[in-house]
């Protein structure tokens, strides 16, 4: 008896799976969730979970220089993480051909197969993300997490709930070769910039009497001494009426030069003062010049729609810590009628990736946001029509090696972002993107939580949510000096 | 008295406590109840059920709130939580009565009960802490009958061990508020405009008994609805313009914000409604609620955003309760008749925080049916006594497109405040249809029968004092 309910029991888990028996052509792609048909993967990316809705069974086979076979009793292919890491191994370079099969009820279907290109070139390990709900201009809970993008592993960086509610933006890695240094901003009463080299954190405030407030958006230049930031008096504003939901306008903006070893804070008379509004500064590869963005003041917010941000350099001179005496201006959106923001310089030097809207600073609500190439040898400008989605596309990062780039991407639904990726190859091609990979392929169905400010990094950061909430009660902030 | 008489009159006392329990959660406070179920998402779906795990207590959430989501079944509130209480205290009757020392251990049972009855009374407690509690005095019970004293000492203490951090987390977030008469005429008010009861929300706001604000916003809602806002503005308490709109900002108790979507969905702000359903969500004790994902769904529909829509609906298909009406839903997005529903044809500006005036006059000015906007504008403007700004805004949106088929009493009686005296009074009269009755009306207020017109807008205008 027991031997036969044994066997029962085998043989309905045998044929809870697709089986290899008849099936129907399905003449398309398979309708899985996340959408993973026809990408280009790194080499060392956790595995790619999906899920066919309303499948009973699915298998997954798979071509390469040998094959592959997996199974799932339900709607959830869940890779087993040591034979995907073996698999990506092997196929290093290849193109692999994937046939999805999902059994629902009593008839199997077979998908038109799709194709895996798996890239040699792995990605930055490590992935920072902010979880808000896109209620726009205020927060209740919000938290920073790392994510080791080889696993499903998280860890909370930080936790607004253990710091008195207090906003926590911009995690931000140099990415650099030599040292690791990130910055993360706390706000409120007793908050300060938690700076990070080489794991020795510090807390600054940037605020002097000279500028006008603590930093706000920038980079950290690659050996980790200067940072390049704004100073900003930033203003939310909400839409009435249509699809666009808030604006974020600067009352005043100007950009500082941190120097973190000398704690000395310092600014150029050329990008400062009420004329003109400058934000988003970043560094270029050799940290010899400063990208920013630049547009004219206007009375805001009636003029809101008429601000129109180009891209401007500065140079830099890293020997004395001083910006240049000239402003170029780089790419002219104002006579495309276009707006830029948040530009980032590709680890090789060829190129700034940056987001081109139609108007504003703030671009991360507005649909028509895309992500564009510049090419700074040639000149060139243009969107990047592989990965721009149907709504805004922003809040980009390089990986280290210039292969990658990560974004937040409100494509599906206008309102939730998540992480994207593409490769990008010796040419600027880019790849079709790809979502975040989950344990749990469904997670981005039923989060109410946006992915907001995705940045790649190659090494785990050394705090964690514990630490950041000492960092705000308990320590008193370096007060960093303003010299001219 | 017998140890045995003195049982039964335990046994009575405690059956007359839970019954009174019963009655108060059924009869007195049953949307103080029902009020819960705004704040609890609870979906079929393992991805879902999975979020539990991450966070404390994750058992007596996931119970507590697939409990939760039936409270907007008649009747089911008030059954669920006495039950739950009912086992709470006789967990705490098994625990006490294996003491010795405990004198009438049926009676004191009684008192973790009671508290936890008034702690169910806060809307903003999830039923977890009922849950959790019941678990976690089973869980003690249950290691009380471990043979042997050692091991059911080290059981009890590695239980408290592992319990007493989740059940701290169960009421981290949430407030705590007394119940009130008034706040459940409030809610009841609320649910009874959910469920598109409007006759009822009509004779209730014009009761209004506590002058609230919340009832009038209400009561000015279902008149906007039927397009009578203007007729029947005054037949009921108004706080000033404060009943026509609830502002979203910081601080304000979670129902507000949730209940504040209406109105400007109603007038067809749909990025301000979509922005104050988010509010009410974020600020949501555990910022996530089925009701406002509905809204939210509802919204986005009615403003062509299919794909946002998809989305809540898609979640929606999950629940319970609210799985017909998703699964409709995303039928009709799939079809183009569904897709034709959309009105949103205003012009996109921007707007300060609880800016209505700007948002409406965009809406009256740039929307292909914006006579609700309209009319929420000039009662805005009206309520709020200025004159001037209703008289430019009644000539830029509502004359000449509106009043063609008559003029609101409330308005002729308005308009007549704003005429201008070197002008011909009998060409002022015809321009903007003012009928004889109103005239009369007015000569006999200016006569000094005021008391006769107490609904009239030269009472309002002359006596209404600002709310505070």
């Amino acid at each position: 008896m027991k031997r036969s309910l044994t066997s029962i029991a085998i043989a309905l888990i045998l044929t809870a799976c697709a089986g290899k028996g008849a099936f129907r052509d399905a003449g398309s792609a398979a309708p899985i969730l996340p959408d993973y048909t026809d990408i280009t993967l790194p080499v060392n990316i956790a595995p790619l979970n999906f899920q066919l809705e309303g499948a009973d069974a699915l298998r997954l086979e798979i071509e390469g220089s040998r094959q592959y076979r997996f199974k799932a009793g339900g709607a959830k292919m869940r890779f087993p993480l040591k034979k995907w890491k073996e698999m990506l191994r092997e196929e290093t370079g290849n193109t692999l051909l994937l046939t999805l099969t999902a059994r629902f009820g009593s008839e199997s279907v077979r998908y038109a197969p799709f194709t895996w290109t798996v890239s040699a070139d792995s990605i930055d390990r490590y992935l920072s993300y902010r979880l808000i709900e896109p209620a726009y201009e205020v927060w209740n809970v919000l938290s920073i997490e790392e994510r080791d993008l080889e696993s499903f592993k998280t860890r909370l960086l930080a936790d607004n709930t253990t710091v008195e509610s207090t906003c926590i933006n911009c995690h931000t890695a140099n990415r650099g070769n030599g040292v690791h240094t990130s910055f993360m901003h706390v706000r409120g009463a007793k908050g300060g910039t938690l700076y990070n080299r080489d794991g020795q954190l510090r807390k600054l405030n940037t605020a002097t009497d000279s500028t006008a407030g603590a930093a706000v958006y920038g980079e950290i230049s690659a050996d980790g001494r200067y940072g390049i930031f704004t100073t900003a008096d930033i203003r939310p504003i909400l839409h009435s009426g249509r699809f666009d939901k808030l604006e974020v306008f600067d009352a005043s903006s100007d950009l500082i030069l941190l120097d973190f070893e000398q704690g000395t804070v310092t600014d150029s008379p050329l990008a400062k003062g009420p004329e003109f509004q400058e934000t988003f500064p970043c560094w270029s590869v050799d940290g010899k010049t400063v990208y920013f963005c630049r547009a004219v003041s206007r009375p805001q917010p009636d003029s809101t729609f008429e601000m129109h941000y180009d891209l401007y350099s500065i140079a830099f001179d890293p020997a004395t810590g001083r910006l240049g005496d000239t402003l170029t201006k780089v790419v002219d959106a104002t006579a495309l009628g276009k707006s830029v923001s948040f530009p980032k310089c590709s680890p090789d030097g060829q190129y700034i990736l940056m987001t081109v809207s139609d108007y504003g600073t703030f671009p991360i609500w507005h649909g028509e946001t895309d992500l564009w190439l510049y090419e700074i040898a040639t000149g060139t400008l243009s969107p990047l029509e592989t990965v721009n989605g149907k709504y805004s596309d922003s809040y980009h990062c390089w990986s280290s090696s210039g292969r990658w780039i990560c974004w937040a991407s409100k494509r599906d639904d206008r309102l939730y972002g998540k992480p994207y990726f593409s490769h990008v190859g010796d040419d600027g091609t880019v790849s079709k993107p790809f979502v975040l990979p989950q344990r749990d392929p469904g997670r981005y169905l039923v989060t109410l939580k946006s992915y907001n400010i995705p940045e790649l990094y190659r090494f785990p950061e050394s705090y964690d949510a514990a630490y950041v909430s000492r960092f705000y009660s308990d320590m008193e902030a370096e007060k960093m000096t303003y010299t001219k | 008295m017998s140890v045995r008489a003195d049982r039964r009159t335990d046994f009575i006392f405690v059956t007359l406590f839970f019954v009174a329990l019963w009655a108060i959660f059924q009869f007195v406070f049953p949307y103080h109840l029902a009020l819960k179920e705004r704040y609890v998402l609870f979906m079929s779906d393992t991805s879902w059920l999975a979020t539990y795990f991450r966070k404390p207590a994750p058992v007596s959430f996931l119970i507590g709130d697939w409990l939760t989501q039936f409270f907007l079944l008649p009747g089911v509130a008030a059954l669920i939580t006495t039950v739950l209480l009912v086992l709470v205290w006789a967990g705490f009757r098994f625990l006490l009565g294996a003491m010795p020392t405990v004198h009438k251990p049926a009676l004191w049972a009684l008192l973790p009960a009671a508290l936890l009855a008034f702690l169910i009374l806060s809307p903003e407690v999830p039923l977890a802490v009922s849950v959790g509690t019941c678990l976690f005095v089973w869980l003690f019970a249950a290691a009380f009958r471990i043979p042997g004293r050692l091991p059911r000492y080290v059981t009890v203490v590695l239980l408290a061990v592992l319990l007493v951090p989740s059940a701290r987390s169960l009421n981290a977030t949430a407030r705590v508020g007394k119940p009130s008469l008034e706040r459940e005429y409030d809610y009841r008010i609320h649910f009874k405009a959910a469920a598109g009861k409007w006759d009822a929300v009509e004779k209730m706001g014009r009761r209004n008994p506590w002058e609230s604000l919340v009832t009038a916003y209400y009561y000015n809602l279902s008149q906007a609805r039927a397009g009578r806002l203007p007729d029947g503005l005054l037949r009921a308490y108004q706080p000033t313009y404060h009943g026509l709109f609830i502002p979203v900002k910081p601080g304000v108790e979670c129902f507000r914000l949730m209940a504040s979507t209406d109105a400007l969905y109603l007038a067809g702000d749909y990025a301000q409604a979509q922005h104050s359903a988010m509010l009410g969500m974020t600020f949501s004790p555990r910022q996530r609620s089925a009701a406002m994902i509905k809204l939210l769904a509802d919204i986005a529909f009615a403003n062509g955003d299919y794909d946002t829509a998809r989305r809540y609906l898609t979640m929606l298909s999950k629940t319970a309760l609210y799985k017909k009406w998703a699964l409709e839903g995303l039928q009709l997005l799939e079809t183009e008749a569904g897709r034709l529903t959309v009105r949103n044809d205003c012009r996109d500006i921007l707007v300060q925080h609880n800016d209505y005036r700007t948002a409406l006059a965009n809406i009256a000015g740039t929307a292909y049916d914006g006579k609700t906007a309209t009319d929420y504008l000039l009662c805005l403007d009206l309520l709020d006594k200025d004159l001037a700004h209703f008289r430019q805004d009644y000539d830029t949106y509502y004359k000449g497109k509106y009043d063609v088929i008559g003029v609101p009493v409330l308005y002729q009686e308005a308009l007549l405040m704003t005429f201008d005296e070197n002008t011909s009074p009998a060409g002022q009269l015809t321009e903007y249809g003012i009928a004889r009755p109103t005239l009369d009306n007015c000569t006999e207020f200016l006569k000094g029968n005021e008391k006769l017109f107490r609904a009239s807008y030269w009472f309002y205008h002359k006596y209404a004092q600002p709310a505070q």
